[in-house]
């Protein structure tokens, strides 16, 4: 039982209007963006695959899942600042989507790009995407046809902890832990590349393309001497006649496809974890009236209440101390019939909106109510008296609470994301299950205009302290570069390009991202809630 | 407690009893049986009312259900019962002081003296902390004082407009 959110926002007025063309133009850009990291390819490398008789990866995607099921691409803008813009989605696909019937994670290598070479941040999503699968259960099919690491970055990518060793580790906690992966191997899995299908509890190779190999035969001639062709050292009948690194030979990719299929369909579904339920419904108020909702300039502040509106079921919110800690607006909704408590940003965070949080937080981690963080924040209050009250210990309050959490923890940066703030609302670091950001959203230690004035400030003193005098123009010179560079890091392509989030979404999607998401969170327990010391 | 229901202007409390294979409503002191079951054809329902059987449309958007029943559309509006005690425990609007919810400037101020303001108004935009907030007007009122100019700091607490009651207009003026 709950009351539906009354929205004030008009549609007709003009302020509506000229946000809504703004937001339109971020989102066409968006779009236009993803479309090209999805499809745009030079035609030499569309024609090498076909020369190859290979599908293109969204094709194999495409045929793996069940026909009109939605599939959560996740980072489809990976590295899209990096390498001078050639590594697509970092070359790589990742999402979730259902295969047989079963919620699985997918990872296919694309050989479109450099023969599917891995960059740094190709590993870098490899990695994120098998951290999902452990955090939430999800088995994995891997379609593996990468040329192995590019060697130019392999000190980029190499010995570090969340480097490629980390793939192999996560496939073998995977397994540990009864989550089963499925590998189909359509190219060559080389080196460290070979260890895929070989940590997967089952593998299919095809004839002819599907190779695995510790050392390839260039390699293998340079240490040895012998001289022998892919198929006769790793190829398909060597591996599921002879060796045993696979299960199943096949002679197309489509085939292979359907054999995954059935293979998929023999794994044993897990059951989700109980949370409250009621049966699903639209919100009431149109999810495209976000467009016309989010400013098009930062400082304009909005009533996150107006986005909840069209993200929830029903646009049904039960909202907790409605009139205390008013910048942070915490209640209870539900998302495709799931029940989760939201705090949402609705200014600067005082100590009262900090106890708030951290005490909202507690009753959902004991409520076994999974939480939403919408993310808006400047950051916390400064000032003499703030500091007098104690904001860094409510802070502080905020953060262990929300760091010590039990539930799944879902974040979506709507518009800005500062200082502490991101901290408190959930930020990369805390281990929030999935982090979704809005095109239009910004992140940073603090804004760029504070950054440059922060600087310029230090940079004076220190021309003052050699009794200089910096004129206006040298001040401008000091502080131009300094914002320009900012404006370039904090925008959200930077943040999604180093999966610093699981991607960007158009915001009318961001209901059935968390839907997704949500449902796949409950696949794994939640323990029960334990926290560190509060400073009270 | 009972489902209230609003048509024709009129609240309507609805009492269902359940029984092991039917459901009494209890209206305004009187009882009947009713039964609803879709029918296999065009959507219609069938809607069983102490024996007597009808064909029903219906059509539900948010919290409004438009039934066609004999030739007729009824506009049913199904009330939340604690949003309307809400709504009637509400005070009118008495005179009050809009104050700064944190220290920062004056961006603009959209309301002069003796202005008249409906509820949801813009009446400052403030700057804190890198945001613009705009400060909107609680409910309709009149604006009895305009504290802060453009470009001017405050204090959190500080006051930035004075509203006064429109009921107490006259008295205001008279004075």
């Amino acid at each position: 039982m709950m009351r539906r959110i009354e929205s004030r926002v008009d549609p007709r007025s003009p302020e509506f209007q000229r946000f809504r063309e703004a937001n339109l133009k971020r989102v066409g850009e968006f779009r236009s963006r993803q479309e090209k990291a999805r499809f745009e390819r030079p035609q030499r490398d569309l024609d090498r695959l076909e020369h190859h008789g290979k599908l293109f990866v969204r094709e194999r995607i495409e045929r793996l899942l069940d026909p009109g099921t939605p599939f959560l691409e996740l980072s489809s803008l990976a590295a899209n600042t990096e390498y001078g813009g050639e590594a697509k989605s970092a070359s790589v696909v990742t999402g979730i989507g259902i295969v047989s019937g079963r919620e699985v994670m997918i990872r296919a290598d694309d050989p479109s790009i450099k023969a599917g070479a891995w960059y740094p941040l190709t590993v870098k999503k490899t990695v994120r995407c098998l951290d999902i699968a452990i955090e939430n259960r999800l088995p994995v099919v891997h379609i593996c046809d990468s040329a192995g690491g590019f060697l130019p970055l392999q000190a980029e990518m190499f010995a570090d902890r969340q480097s490629a060793g980390r793939i192999f580790r996560n496939q073998s906690i995977l397994s540990k832990m009864g989550v089963p992966q499925l590998s189909l191997v359509f190219g060559q899995c080389t080196a460290g590349g070979a260890y895929i299908p070989s940590l997967s509890d089952y593998a299919v190779i095809l004839r002819g393309n599907g190779g695995i190999f510790l050392g390839g035969p260039p390699l293998v001639k340079a240490a040895t001497g012998e001289i022998v062709d892919a198929d006769t050292l790793g190829g398909a009948d060597v591996h599921t006649q002879i060796s045993g690194v696979a299960d199943y030979a096949a002679n197309s990719e489509e085939e292979a496809i359907l054999l995954g299929r059935e293979i998929v369909s023999q794994w044993t579904r897990t059951e989700k974890t109980s949370i409250e339920r009621r049966e699903s419904e639209a919100p009431l108020y149109d999810p495209q009236e976000l467009y016309g909702i989010i400013p098009d300039d930062i400082k304009i502040q909005f009533d996150m209440r107006e986005v909840i509106a069209r993200i929830v079921d029903g646009s049904y919110f039960h909202e907790y101390q409605p009139d205390y800690g008013t910048t942070l607006v915490c209640g209870y909704a539900y998302i495709w019939g799931q029940k989760v408590g939201i705090l949402a940003n609705n200014g600067v965070l005082f100590n009262d909106s900090s106890l708030k949080g951290a005490h909202f937080i507690e009753l959902c981690d004991k409520n076994r109510t999974p939480l939403v963080f919408l993310q808006n924040i400047t950051g916390f209050m400064v000032g003499q008296e703030y500091e007098a009250r104690g904001i860094c210990k409510d802070g502080a309050k905020f953060i262990m609470v929300q760091s010590g959490a039990s539930v799944p923890k879902f974040t979506v940066m709507v518009n800005g994301s500062f200082g502490a703030g991101n901290y408190g609302m959930c930020g990369r670091a805390y281990d929030g299950r999935y982090i979704f950001s809005w095109p239009n959203h910004q992140v940073g230690i603090m804004g760029a205009e504070q950054a440059a004035n922060t600087l310029a400030e230090v940079k004076i003193r220190q021309l003052e302290r050699a009794g200089e005098k910096p004129t206006d123009d040298e001040i401008d010179a000091i502080r131009t570069p300094i914002i320009e560079s900012y404006a370039q890091e904090s925008s959200a392509y930077y943040a999604t390009s180093h999966l610093w989030d699981d991607g960007l979404i158009d915001p009318v999607d961001t209901r059935n991202a968390l839907g997704i998401a949500i449902s796949t969170s409950l696949n794994t327990p939640i323990e029960p809630p334990s926290y560190g010391v509060l400073r009270l | 407690m009972g489902y209230d229901f609003q048509l024709q202007g009129e609240t309507h409390r609805v009492h269902p009893l359940y029984e092991l294979d039917r459901i009494r409503l209890s209206i305004g002191g009187r009882t009947v049986e009713a039964d609803l079951a879709p029918t296999t054809e065009d959507g219609a329902y069938s809607l069983e009312i102490d024996g007597r059987e009808e064909r029903v449309f219906a059509v539900t958007r948010g919290d409004v259900h438009f039934i066609h029943l004999r030739g007729r559309v009824h506009r049913v509006e199904s009330i939340n019962a604690l949003e309307r005690a809400r709504h009637a425990a509400q005070p009118s609007g008495g005179d009050e002081v809009l104050r700064a919810p944190m220290p920062g400037t004056v961006v603009a101020v959209a309301v002069a003296e003796g202005d008249r303001v409906e509820s949801g108004a813009l009446l400052v935009t403030i700057e804190s902390m890198k945001l613009e907030t705009a400060l909107t007007a609680p409910h309709s009122a009149r604006v009895a004082e305009v504290c802060v100019a453009p470009g001017a700091n405050f204090n959190q607490g500080d006051a930035l407009v004075r509203l006064a009651a429109e009921a107490d207009e006259e008295e205001e003026t008279s004075r």
